[in-house]
């Protein structure tokens, strides 16, 4: 049976908050065992951080180098985020004895390590399924979106509900759909009247064919417009009649 | 995988399960380590949506690593269920202790990572396979 195998060689290192231990991509050999503080483990994408995991006391990180005999650099980046005392092996030491430990435990050691790494790929391959899933959804949701609403730039005229049949206030209808209408309208109109979300009006809008309907519209959103002192404002149609309806349809398929 | 004949020192007995029967249930007690001498086993895991098989191991693989080497806790971090008729090995626990005691701190603490990394992914995986 093997001796005792003698302790490696360690060297101790001290970092602060915000310095990185490891880089991503590099070619580094050492392992490293936590004895004060804490370190986060990231990867980055483009210029985003992907936190992988918080490490910390009695933890070892830098290992996966060391399993794949050196092969491959650093998969992820170390960062100290608080005060930090490290332990730094060296692997010369500790590669010989993982090749002279006894066969069993190297066998199963082994095994364990190749789980790992198809266990890996198994998440990378399910989290960029599940990814290209979600944009597949957005790019549906969007492509939905162009398709029931219609950009239109058209001065429209409003006035809030039950208010003065004389009072005409006016704005620009921006796209249109059958359930309501985008809109900019002067910031001075809403100093004078109400314009909340849930506030209802009365609009009235003419298509290039000539005809005028008049529906009624109740404020989604209130967003400022790109365009300075104005408004933008998501109405939704909460009493159109039948012919109006026909209109707008008519006029978003033309 | 090809069964390696020095494994066969360290067997301490033999035993066999019929279908489906369940070898090692997630969350109970035991950090005996098997080795799968004949046929196949399926290893399954808890989620909140049922459960996942995550791997299928055929001969020569080992079975009930993780909370042996772990040491923190003795318990199963997944199931272990046969499929068709399966011959496993139990391993002499007390011979595998001993041989693991002689590494140095260094390489149990690596190794240790390691099991743990995998339990961690594993986990991972099957939460994602389900989701």
């Amino acid at each position: 049976m093997a001796e005792k195998k003698k302790i490696p060689p360690v060297v101790h290192l001290s970092y602060s908050k915000g310095e990185l231990i490891i880089k991503e991509g590099d070619y580094g050999i050492s392992i490293y065992k936590i004895l004060h503080g804490h370190v986060q483990i990231f990867k980055k994408s483009g210029t985003n951080k992907i936190p992988l995991a918080t490490l910390g006391r009695g933890e070892v990180f830098g290992e996966m180098t060391f399993f794949n005999f050196l092969l491959e650099p650093r998969s992820a980046s170390v960062e100290a985020i608080d005060d930090v005392e490290i332990e730094v092996w060296h692997p010369a030491m500790l590669t010989e004895e993982y090749k002279n430990m006894p066969p069993i435990l190297r066998y199963i050691s082994k095994q364990a390590l190749d789980r790992l790494l198809r266990m890996n790929r198994i998440v990378d391959d399910l989290s960029s399924k599940k990814r290209q899933k979600k944009q597949k959804e957005i790019n549906h949701r969007e492509a939905k979106r162009k398709y029931y609403r219609k950009k239109w730039d058209q001065e429209f005229s409003y006035k809030p509900m039950g208010s003065s049949p004389e009072l005409k206030l006016s704005g620009m209808i921006r796209d249109i759909s059958p359930k309501g209408l985008g809109v900019e309208v002067a910031a001075s109109n809403v100093i004078n009247f109400p314009h909340n979300p849930g506030d209802k009006f009365e609009v009235n809008i003419q298509f290039p064919s000539g005809k005028t309907i008049c529906v009624v519209a109740q404020i989604k959103s209130v967003k400022k417009s790109k365009t300075p002192g104005s408004l933008f404002l998501g109405l939704e149609f909460t009493d159109i009649d039948r012919d109006a309806n026909k209109q707008i349809t008519f006029f978003m398929m033309s | 995988m090809v069964l390696v004949s020095f494994i066969y020192g360290y067997i301490a007995k033999e035993e066999v399960f019929g279908p489906q029967t369940l070898i090692l249930e997630e969350g109970a007690k035991g950090d005996w380590v098997y080795v799968v001498l004949e046929g196949k086993v399926k290893v399954r895991k808890r989620t909140p949506k049922g459960m996942v098989t995550i791997d299928t191991l055929g001969e020569g693989a080992i079975v009930g690593e993780i909370p042996f080497l772990l040491k923190t806790h003795k318990l199963r971090t997944a199931s272990v269920i046969a499929d068709g008729v399966v011959k496993l090995g139990i391993l002499d626990k007390e011979r595998l202790e001993k041989e693991y005691e002689l590494l140095s701190p260094q390489l149990k603490s690596i190794i240790k990572t390691l099991v743990l990394r995998l339990e961690e992914t594993t986990k991972k995986a099957s939460l994602l396979a389900v989701s």
